[in-house]
């Protein structure tokens, strides 16, 4: 009977949902949100059969609806889920949306809907204005173009730099900090450019190609997701063998990938350390490839962590959005949650601190990078 | 009630405040709908100029290829991207939010655009930059194209708001006037509750209130099913039921007090009724004792005529016959008369004593025989002469004649011809006084006796006369009863106790003998003879030389005084009232003690009975008097008695 009810819903809507109890009661039901990619929703219900697991909160079990977000949606598809799932008064939470423009467009539905909104990796400095019922578990990506920027700028002899960016909220920020910072650093930005992804970006990646190629860079900054980088990445090792690719943190989210083995050797941002010496995220990540068949991503583990937060605020008796809104309010440095990636903590914007790393992608491995 | 009042200004008060919270909503919201227009439209205005200035840096960087230009377009590019990200939050519907990343979108493809021609120009392929930049330039007009249907769609959408608003402000103002009507009859349904339940009641309050200040103390007032309403009719109530209760002892020493001050004012009267006549009978006494003095005159000197003429030629005794002998006996009838009314005015000395039934009835038909005789009507007494009553005889006569009078005045008025007085003894030793007359009878025989009623004309009656002789009657152990014969006719009767009867005879009775039955057989004696009255003084001479005496005359007490204080004397024969300092007492008292050989030998001669009655005189020389108008023979019998008096002293 489950199977069948999760079955034509994923038919009606292309909506995965899942229901992981249906022991609640419907007077309270203790119902979650997760709206990502495959990585991201794994995360969350990775979290919520630990929960449940464990005997659940106070003895009733937590349900989680997941809202499959395709990567390459656009935010007024974004924006349309936000209205059905502001909609439905049994969730409490959303933990969403995955990219930026996506969850600056949602968090605007839910903020004016009262729906508190954990978005696990949206990084666009906008979102610091996106209202009282919006917290996000990584910093804005300002601090993230200076952390890439610091990296290049340490390095000997200094490289000749490209820049590609997607044009979007996420991209043009990072870049903005990013090439100020460098410009400032009197380092050489010899090529600049920004893309669209999906389909704009198949019928504009040769001319992006020569255009890289022709400026010779050393390093390649890519900021953006990994599936345009990896229409261009054959040819560009090709092209230009020396040089090297530091991507920002949404490629870290790689899976998908056809062949991994052509970043070997490339730089990411990453904003858990996934190599951690920790049980807990060593056994997320165990349980994450052996579902998957990948290995655990940062944002699965924020996404994680973004359930835990939502699971101790309804431990807490945060049985409302408004209520629940005030506890996220109370998780701060002096008393942040413990989660697998770290501690949690939010500001008065709802931002989480900047906490950021270099992996290395090692045999399609990633590993701390250690300069 | 008082809930409902309070629900009544609740509900007012929150539609109220309902009215201007939404107005001011609505005010507030027009507001920011003004200001977010302006803010709107300066923002689409910068998109547009910064868009233009794109398209206008993409041309001019392909035909004067220069850093300047890309850096103009990033700066362009930027501020159009933060103008349009300055549309995120602003509150706006979902299709205005698509519309917004749909434009965002826009400005990514003409960025996008614009990098790849200037890399094609970089590289010199100059007609795919050319391609490029055409194909920038209609992303960018549909992208401007685009902000102004945004613009369009945002005032569409304040438009639609500024009608929700009007349509609300209208439903408001319907709302109120749907709510004003809704007051005015919940207003109306207060006042018919407040009616009903307050007014109504405090009506009956009212109603109940002036009926109990008009005097129905009776009113009650209902129970109510108001708490208040049932503390104010239950303290209405026990306020009625004392009042009543005080009533009824006010109304009962009322008629109390009415009582007495009937008695009071019957006493008063009585006592302004017993004053005038006291008044009347003092005046009686000395208009009797006045007539009593030419009376005597007459009689005496009517007496000594007879006495002369009888020894006359036989036309002197015929003349005397028929002419001396009427003149005596009308003098004698006048000197009963005023014998009477003497005896009627006399103070009373509240005394009660045996009382002759028939004597006392005849004084008081002696004082209205005239009356009857006047008026035509009989006065009829059957009453047997040894009926004796214990009680106040001159009050007994009151009551007597009072009845007499009532009677008389009955028939005088309304037919009638006589009134019969009966006594009769009782078997149970009581006597029974009946007083029947032939008149109309009484009008009510039940209120007789009440004060102050009378059935006489006004100013004739006091209504006061049988009230007394009830009092009178009823003081004395006796009843009276007034009732009316057939045919016709009124009847008073009275019962009393009877009495034993004194055997006495009175001082009068007893010095009545006839002149021709006292032996003539008298020793010469000197008497002083003392009286104001010439007349008297001179008959009195007459019949004592007459009867062979030696007589000296004296005007007045004083007179006597010198005589005797010179003169020997048998006897002393004086009237008693006479003018001067001294009357005949002091007379007697100057005698007692200056020639107490006389006190003795002295006769008084007195024309009011009465006063010598009460003067304590009586006890000591009662057997010594002679009222006036007297018989000759009477004056002879007490002259021989005197002498025979002072000759066995002598001897």
């Amino acid at each position: 009977m489950f199977t069948q009810a999760f079955l034509k819903h994923l038919k009606k809507s292309a909506i995965v949902s899942v229901s992981i109890a249906s022991a609640c009661g419907p007077a309270s039901p203790l119902r979650i949100a997760v709206v990502g990619t495959g990585g991201s929703t794994v995360g969350a219900e990775l979290a919520v059969a630990d929960i449940n697991a464990a005997g659940g909160i106070a003895g009733r079990l937590l349900e989680l609806e997941i809202v499959n977000e395709p990567s390459e949606s656009v935010p007024l598809e974004a924006i349309r889920i936000a209205e059905r799932l502001a909609a439905d008064q049994t969730i409490l939470a959303v933990v969403g949306h995955g990219g930026s423009s996506r969850s600056l467009a949602a968090s605007q539905v839910y903020n004016a809907r009262g729906v508190p909104q954990i978005a696990p990796n949206t990084s666009a400095p906008l979102f610091t204005d996106a209202g009282p019922f919006s917290f996000r578990l990584v910093a804005s990506d300002e601090y993230q173009g200076a952390f890439v920027a610091a990296h290049i700028l340490s390095l000997t002899p200094a490289p000749r730099i490209a820049i590609i960016y997607v044009n979007d909220d996420y991209g043009r920020p990072v870049r903005r900090v990013l090439r100020d910072s460098l410009l400032i650093g009197n380092a050489s930005v010899v090529y600049e450019s920004p893309f669209q992804e999906r389909g704009a970006f198949t019928e504009f990646a040769d001319d992006l190609v020569q255009g890289i190629v022709g400026a010779g860079p050393d390093l390649l900054v890519w900021v953006g997701r990994p599936d345009e980088l990896s229409q261009i990445r054959r040819r560009l090792k090709s092209e230009l063998p020396n040089a090297r690719v530091l991507g920002t943190d949404a490629v870290g989210r790689f899976r998908g990938l056809p062949k991994p083995a052509l970043i070997d050797g490339d730089l990411l941002v990453s904003y858990v350390d996934l190599a951690a010496d920790r049980a807990d995220l060593k056994l997320v990540a165990q349980r994450f490839r052996s579902r998957t068949g990948n290995v655990l991503t940062d944002v699965a583990a924020l996404t994680y962590d973004a359930i835990g937060v939502v699971a101790a605020g309804i431990r807490a008796g945060a049985n409302t959005r408004v209520a629940m809104r005030k506890y996220l309010e109370r998780i701060t440095t002096t008393d942040p949650y413990q989660g697998i990636a770290g501690p949690v903590s939010f500001d008065e914007n709802g931002d989480a601190r900047p906490r950021y790393l270099l992996v290395e992608v090692v045999n399609s491995q990633l590993r701390r990078f250690h300069q | 009630m008082t809930s409902g009042a309070v629900g009544v200004v609740l509900v007012t008060t929150a539609l109220t405040v309902l009215s201007v919270a939404l107005i001011t909503s609505m005010n507030e919201q027009m507001v920011r709908d003004m200001r977010s227009r302006v803010s709107e439209q300066n923002t689409a205005d910068e998109i547009v100029a910064s868009v233009n200035g794109q398209i206008l840096a993409s041309y001019r960087q392909l035909q004067y290829p220069g850093a300047d230009h890309e850096a103009r377009f990033d700066s362009l590019g930027r501020r159009a991207f933060d103008n349009l990200r300055l549309y995120l939050f602003q509150d706006m519907s979902l299709t205005a939010r698509l519309a917004v990343e749909s434009l965002r979108e826009l400005h990514q493809s003409v960025e996008v655009t614009a990098h790849r021609a200037f890399e094609l120009s970089r590289r010199g392929d100059v007609a795919n930059a050319r391609k490029q930049v055409a194909q920038l330039e209609a992303d960018g007009t549909a992208m401007l194209a685009a902000v102004d249907r945004f613009v369009s769609l945002r005032e569409q959408e304040r438009a639609i708001r500024q009608a929700h608003h009007s349509t609300l402000l209208q439903r408001l103002v319907s709302l109120r006037l749907l709510v004003g009507l809704g007051l005015i009859i919940v207003g109306l349904l207060f006042v018919r509750l407040i009616r009903r339940h307050v007014i109504r009641p405090l009506e009956s309050i009212s109603a109940a209130a002036a009926r109990l200040g008009g005097g129905d103390l009776t009113v009650r007032m209902p129970m109510h099913r108001h708490q208040e309403l049932n503390v104010v009719a239950a303290s209405f109530n026990d306020m009625a039921e004392r009042m009543q209760v005080v009533r009824d002892e006010i109304e009962r020493r009322n008629l109390e007090l009415s009582i007495a001050l009937g008695d009071l004012r019957a006493t008063q009267n009585e006592l302004l009724q017993q004053e005038k006549m006291s008044a009347i009978g003092l005046m009686l006494a000395g208009l009797a004792h006045e007539l009593n003095n030419p009376l005597a005159g007459i009689l005496g000197t009517a007496q000594c005529l007879q006495t002369e003429m009888s020894t006359g030629t036989p036309a002197m005794r015929l003349m005397s016959g028929e002419m001396v002998t009427p003149l005596i006996a009308e003098a004698q009838r006048a000197g009963g008369l005023v014998r009477n009314l003497l005896l009627f005015t006399r103070k009373s000395t509240s005394e009660v004593d045996t009382v002759n039934v028939k004597e006392a009835l005849d004084v008081a038909a002696g004082l209205r025989a005239y009356a009857f005789a006047h008026d035509g009507k009989q006065l009829l007494m059957e009453v047997p002469d040894d009926l004796h009553v214990s009680i106040e005889a001159q009050r007994f006569e009151h009551v007597a004649m009072n009845i007499m009078t009532n009677a008389l005045d009955a028939m005088r008025s309304a037919g009638g011809g006589e009134l019969i007085v009966k006594a009769t003894r009782d078997e149970d030793a009581w006597i029974t006084l009946t007083f029947s007359d032939d008149g109309p009878g009484f009008t009510d025989p039940s209120r007789v006796f009440d004060a102050f009623y009378t059935t006489k004309p006004v100013g004739t009656g006091t209504g006061l006369g049988l009230t007394l002789v009830h009092r009178f009657v009823t003081e004395f152990g006796g009843t009276i009863a007034a009732s009316n014969l057939v045919p016709h006719g009124a009847c008073i009767t009275i019962r009393l106790p009877e009495a034993a009867p004194v055997p006495a005879i009175s001082a009068t009775a007893e010095r009545r003998i006839a002149i021709d039955r006292v032996p003539s057989i008298r020793p010469r004696s000197r008497i002083l003879v003392v009286d104001d009255e010439a007349v008297l003084r001179t008959i009195q001479q007459r019949l004592l030389k007459k009867m062979g005496h030696d007589v000296v005359l004296a005007k007045h007490a004083a007179d006597a005084i010198s005589i005797l204080a010179h003169e020997q004397f048998d006897a002393v024969i004086t009237d008693i009232r006479m003018p001067g300092q001294m009357d005949g007492i002091a007379l007697f008292e100057w005698i007692r003690v200056n020639r107490p050989d006389l006190a003795e030998h002295c006769l008084f001669i007195t024309g009011d009975i009465g006063e010598w009655a009460s003067s304590g005189t009586t006890a000591t020389h009662g057997s010594r008097v002679l009222a006036k108008p007297f018989e000759v023979s009477e004056y002879i019998e007490m002259v021989d008695w005197l002498t025979e008096q002072g000759a066995r002293a002598a001897a």
